[in-house]
């Protein structure tokens, strides 16, 4: 799932403070999965606006209002009424909500109230991790189904690197070294010697480093 | 003066300047160096050295700048963002400084896409602005990105480039305003054609007090042929080639003579533009047309006239 | 015969219930009335006898009466029982009423219409005649009840005594029920004072609610003798305080019903002598209620199981039981067919015989114009319709299910109250049988707390037997809401929408009992065997896929703003089952458990406009009343707090206490 959360509320109210009224919009997919900015958050968000708003005497309404996903142009649309009135929407979802909202209504403010932060595995409840970056080239049948690209510091394709120490990353003992556990995989399967030859260059073409990506499928337009 | 280059005191004394290009081979031969800085040498006030341009693996700008300082010309190091970090480009100002490199001109770079390296991952760490504004930092506070002090800052004239073409227009002159707030002492234009456009380019730039702050030279080429003139009209992103020109470089019976012809004409009409102080003559791969075309139009290094 | 009339006891339905699939609580499905008695409990829980009493009387004419003698099958289902011990169920209704009677409240019978303008005769004034005229009368048909005894009451009058259920509180529920605009003739024998067929051409339809008034008698030699008692006159005189001169020093009781041990206690106080019980059954098979036969035997009432009479000795006068060996009461099929040993033959001695091995109706008063009995003189009845074999005539109670508890009759009654009233065109519905959700999985099982079920009060046995004052005394108000706070909340837990859900498994993994489920198609449910109502899921779903059946979300929020209604600008969130508060001044909102208190739901009550919100735990571990209940209070009063730190409130409007004093689930 894409990983997001909260930005820090004093953030958020520097853009808030400025509109009357607002519309908290949750999203119901990824960000939900992850608990951060699905139905609940999105009321959760707005008690807290509408809280400190009274507080700091600021006029005005905040309501919510929350849509499956904020990434299809039909479940954005659907909110028209309730975008209808106010000043400032502030969207829950990964930064994709907040742009596809805009896009669709364009009389209104919109901002983000979430930083997105990654694609993630949910490691535990309430911990997740990254395990893609969506480079465009998957190439990771070779390190033992484990990305080094996502998961190597330096997205070595020829790790680890001399900071790899028991197991850790040189960059935290909290990070696992992955070209450690990419190591230790293929050893599972009589395959470490396959690291013996050099991996890479990675094709970044096909990531967003060569340039924002469209992807289509074909023969199949209603 | 900010580096003491030959281009900063030009242009201090209100002289008309004359910068030049040259390329870098795609090799390790100085030779290559040498010989291009020898047919410049005398006809420029200082010669733009690329850096890995339209995204083409070459020798460095850095080395080709101190290879042209050994011949004797004054280089104008160009740096692009996407292919170091703030810290490879903080080392190499540094280095390049201490090679005696006084000029810096900061580029964002063309995307990697357009070389022959496509695969490779374009950097970006800064673009043009931020770089401008790291190295004016490291020249004038001084001290580095994050903010550590130098105990030894680099003496550079800063520079950028312009565009009057891209879109959208009325934003253009705004942002080359950003890049003086960032710090640049001079800037070059993308190639002329289309003078009216540029004119009023330039106008918006007086009013924005541009000129007062930062030294503009105008970017010239003179086109090799008609397929050429249509080739930039139509295939190169930001260019501006007016019709006429492309029918004028067609009908030529002497292409090359037309383009530089043409050439001359675009130099002698932006001198007469408040606020140009200079020109930037890009004959890519044919430097040799560069003294001809200064001749013509009665310019030559620090001639101001 | 009675067992095949029995069996209709259990295809009886009550209460005029919607149709609803949700699964109901064990002990709500058991009843034959189908009281809502987690709700009840719930309300006792919190001390709101009168709202709890309301509860009860929803399906139960009779609160007080039936509070004392039900049978409580309820009780037999209560999922509690397999942890520890079943909920008092029975007793908690006594202290509904019991704590209502001492407010005041709950006692005024509501004023009723008969807005049909049909009028119905009941024949009989025992608990179904009475649940079928008070059923009928809210619906706003007009009953009559004729009774030939001189009070009313039926059986609950003539053969239960006074230590079970004493007069006064039997004539407080008939005089509600009278409060209500029924009118009860007694003293009123249909047959002598006013024929049947008068009966059905004066009233839009009548009721035959006649019970089992007679007793059955055994053909053995002896029987004629004068100290050969029957059951139910014996009781019916014990009853009226007449003098039973026949009765000895040594009195022999054959049965070992409810009845039987009913007769055994009077005679025994009656007599201050031995007593002694003979039935056919083995220990283990004797009909009545184990409790019952646990407090004869405390009153020192001997058992003589598996002996079956064989004769009454005496020479002239009674002077034992001859019994034989009883080698089986059932044959392979359940049915009562009892095998002897003739030959193992022994006398029991005593100078006083009481049968009471069972009961029949009296049906004398029908004509010829019908309704129709059978060959063995059983009114012809169908079971669903309650109709008779004549038009107009219904009938209800023991007179056709046969003998069975009190509050199978009212069950009866109230189902003939339905079809009376449809008869007559009101609108009125059967209702669906309620579904009842599984026994506790033995893996959650384990993780619910302990907590030993409160006994009943009782006085002692030597002073009780003196006369026929009330034995139980009543739970009272302290160990009443300690019991109910035992319940175990079934079925009124996370409910979930398959719709809502983006499948997150959230729920899947903070539940503490393994309630919710997914499959690997996002497909989910919540298993209501597992779930404890903790509502840690409903916290913590992101999309409000969960809710809670009891005390929801929407709930909540109408409480809090009912509470800041009230004067005081602060508020609690506590306990149901809390006898105290953390914050005495505070407008207070009951829940299970503040468990269930969702950051939003915190914030929601200062934006109501709470100065300060109080938010009680019973204990400082992770748990208190649900595993990791504690823990999540905490983590929400945690968050609620770091979100108005953030946004510039003060953090300390929302505070976790301690409740001063936990006397919940605790031993007595």
């Amino acid at each position: 799932m894409i990983a997001a959360e909260r930005k820090p509320f004093e953030q958020i109210k520097l853009v808030t403070d400025q509109f009357e009224n607002i519309l908290v919009v949750g999203c119901n997919t990824c960000v939900a999965v992850c608990l951060t900015g699905g139905e609940k958050e999105a009321e959760q968000l707005a008690a807290e606006l509408r809280l400190q708003r009274r507080n700091d005497g600021i006029g005005g309404s905040v309501e919510t209002v929350t849509v499956l996903r904020q990434c299809e142009n039909e479940f954005v649309d659907s909110i028209a009424a309730d975008v209808e009135g106010k000043d400032l929407v502030l969207s829950m979802a990964c930064s994709i909500g907040p742009q596809l909202i805009a896009e669709r209504h364009p009389a209104v403010r919109v901002a983000p109230a979430m930083n997105t932060n990654m694609l993630a595995v949910v490691q535990k409840h309430h911990v997740w991790s990254e395990y893609c970056v969506a480079c465009g080239d998957c190439g990771i049948f070779n390190t033992g189904g484990i990305c080094p690209i996502a998961r190597c510091a330096k997205q070595l394709l020829n790790g680890p690197c001399g900071g790899s120490q028991g197991g850790h990353c040189e960059i935290s003992a909290e990070v696992p070294c992955v070209w450690q556990l990419i190591y230790e995989k293929l050893a599972t399967f009589g395959l470490e010697g396959n690291l013996s030859r050099i991996g890479g260059p990675k094709n970044w073409s096909k990531s967003n480093s060569g340039g924002p990506r469209t992807m289509k499928k074909e023969g199949f337009e209603p | 003066m900010r580096s003491g280059s030959i281009l900063e005191k030009v242009l201090a004394d209100g002289k008309f300047a004359v910068t030049a290009e040259l390329g870098p081979p795609k090799g390790a031969d100085p030779q290559v160096i040498i010989d291009k800085a020898n047919i410049l040498k005398g006809h420029v006030d200082a010669v733009n050295i690329t850096d890995n341009q339209t995204a083409i693996a070459r020798m460095c700008s850095m080395a080709a700048a101190k290879i042209a300082i050994d011949q004797g010309l004054e280089p104008i190091m160009q740096m692009t963002c996407r292919d170091r970090n703030r810290l490879a480009m903080q080392a190499d100002i540094l280095g390049a400084a201490a090679l005696g490199i006084k000029n810096l001109l900061c580029l964002t770079g063309d995307h990697q896409s357009f070389g022959n390296h496509p695969e490779a991952l374009g950097v970006f760490d800064l673009d043009s602005i931020t770089l401008i504004k790291m190295v004016k930092d490291m020249r004038d506070v001084p001290q580095f990105q994050c903010g550590e002090e130098i105990t030894f800052a680099p003496k550079l004239l800063i520079g950028a480039a312009a565009n009057p073409y891209a879109d959208p227009f009325p934003f253009r002159a705004v942002r080359l305003a950003k890049k003086v707030e960032a710090g640049i002492d001079f800037c070059q234009t993308q190639i002329i054609y289309n003078l009216e456009k540029f004119e009023e380019f330039m106008r918006q730039c007086v009013e924005l007090g541009v000129t007062e702050r930062c030294k503009i030279l105008a970017g010239v080429a003179p086109l090799k042929s008609a397929g050429m003139a249509k080739y930039m009209k139509n295939r190169v992103a930001g260019m501006d080639v007016p019709d006429e020109v492309v029918e004028r470089m067609a009908a030529a019976e002497d292409a090359q003579s037309e383009g530089i012809d043409v050439c001359v004409e675009v130099i002698n009409r932006v001198r007469d533009i408040e606020g140009v102080a200079g020109v930037h003559i890009m004959a890519v791969e044919w430097e040799s047309a560069v003294p001809e075309i200064l001749s013509r139009a009665g310019l030559r290094a620090g001639s101001g006239s | 015969m009675e067992h095949e009339l029995a069996d209709s006891i259990n295809r009886s339905s009550a209460r005029p219930i919607t149709g609803d699939a949700q699964l109901r609580a064990p002990c709500e499905v058991a009843c034959p009335i189908h009281t809502r008695a987690q709700r009840y409990i719930q309300l006792v829980a919190e001390g709101k006898y009168d709202q709890a009493l309301a509860v009860v009387r929803e399906t139960n004419p009779l609160p007080q009466s039936i509070g004392r003698i039900c049978a409580h099958p309820c009780e037999e289902s209560c999922r509690r029982g397999r942890v520890d011990e079943p909920i008092a169920i029975c007793n908690l209704k006594r202290v509904a009423s019991d704590g209502a009677k001492a407010t005041g409240l709950g006692y005024d019978p509501p004023a009723v219409e008969f807005t049909s303008g049909r009028k119905v005769a009941i024949i009989g004034s025992g608990p179904s005649g009475l649940a079928a005229a008070h059923d009928l009368a809210l619906m706003g048909v007009q009953p009559v009840i004729f009774e030939k005894q001189p009070a009313a009451g039926g059986f609950l009058r003539t053969g239960i005594l006074n230590y079970r259920l004493p007069k006064n509180i039997l004539d407080e529920d008939i005089d509600y029920i009278r409060g209500m605009g029924v009118e009860i003739r007694t003293a009123t024998s249909v047959g002598d004072d006013i024929s049947f067929d008068e009966l059905a051409s004066e009233y839009d339809a009548v009721l035959i609610a006649v019970g089992l008034s007679e007793s059955r008698s055994l053909p053995i030699p002896g029987v004629d003798l004068p100290q050969v008692l029957l059951a139910v006159p014996f009781l019916e005189d014990v009853n009226a305080g007449r003098d039973i001169p026949q009765l000895g020093k040594e009195i022999i009781v054959i049965g070992g019903g409810n009845v039987a041990i009913d007769v055994a206690r009077s005679a025994k106080r009656i007599s201050g002598g031995k007593v002694t019980m003979v039935c056919l059954e083995a220990d283990h098979e004797m009909p009545a209620h184990d409790w019952e036969i646990a407090d004869a035997r405390t009153e020192g009432i001997e058992m003589v199981c598996s002996q079956g009479p064989n004769a009454i000795v005496g020479d002239g006068k009674v002077e034992g039981l001859q019994v034989k060996k009883c080698q089986s009461v059932f044959d392979v099929n359940g049915r009562f067919a009892p095998t002897f040993c003739e030959t193992e033959l022994s006398v029991v001695p005593g100078d006083t015989v009481i049968i009471t091995i069972g009961q029949m109706s009296n049906l004398s008063f029908l004509t010829k114009t019908g309704p129709d009995v059978n060959e063995r003189g059983i009114l012809i009845f169908d079971r669903d319709l309650c109709t008779t074999s004549r038009r107009g005539v219904f009938a209800s109670g023991e007179v056709v299910t046969g003998p069975g508890a009190a509050v199978n009759a009212l069950a009866s009654g109230k189902r003939a109250a339905i079809a009376v009233a449809r008869y007559l065109g009101v609108d009125a519905n059967f209702g669906h049988e309620p579904v009842a959700i599984g026994e506790v999985p033995a893996d959650v099982r384990e993780q619910i707390k302990q907590a030993p079920r409160r006994k009943m009060p009782a006085r002692g046995t030597d002073e009780r037997l003196t006369d026929f004052g009330e034995v139980e005394t009543g739970l009272g108000e302290v160990d009443g809401r300690c019991e109910a706070s035992r319940c175990l909340l079934c079925g009124s837990g996370a409910r979930y929408s398959q719709l809502k859900c983006v499948s997150c498994l959230t729920c899947v993994r903070v539940c503490p009992y393994g309630a919710p489920w997914a499959d690997k198609d996002g497909f989910g449910g919540i298993d209501p065997d597992k779930c404890q109502a903790c509502g840690i899921c409903f916290t913590q779903c992101p999309v409000k896929a969960i809710d809670l059946t009891v005390m929801s979300e929407t709930d909540i929020e109408q409480e809090i703003v009912v509470a800041m209604a009230t004067e005081s600008p602060d508020m609690e969130f506590g306990c149901w089952y809390s006898q105290s508060r953390v914050a005495p001044e505070a407008a207070f909102v009951a829940l299970p458990c503040t468990s269930r208190l969702s950051v939003r739901l915190l914030l929601n009550a200062l934006e109501a406009g709470a100065e300060k919100v109080f938010v009680a735990v019973c204990s400082e571990d992770d748990d208190g009343r649900f595993v990791h209940g504690h823990r999540q209070t905490r983590a929400a009063v945690e968050e609620a707090r770091k979100l108005l730190e953030e946004a510039g409130l003060d953090p300390e409007k929302i505070e976790l206490k301690f409740v001063p004093e936990k006397k919940c689930m605790k031993e007595a």
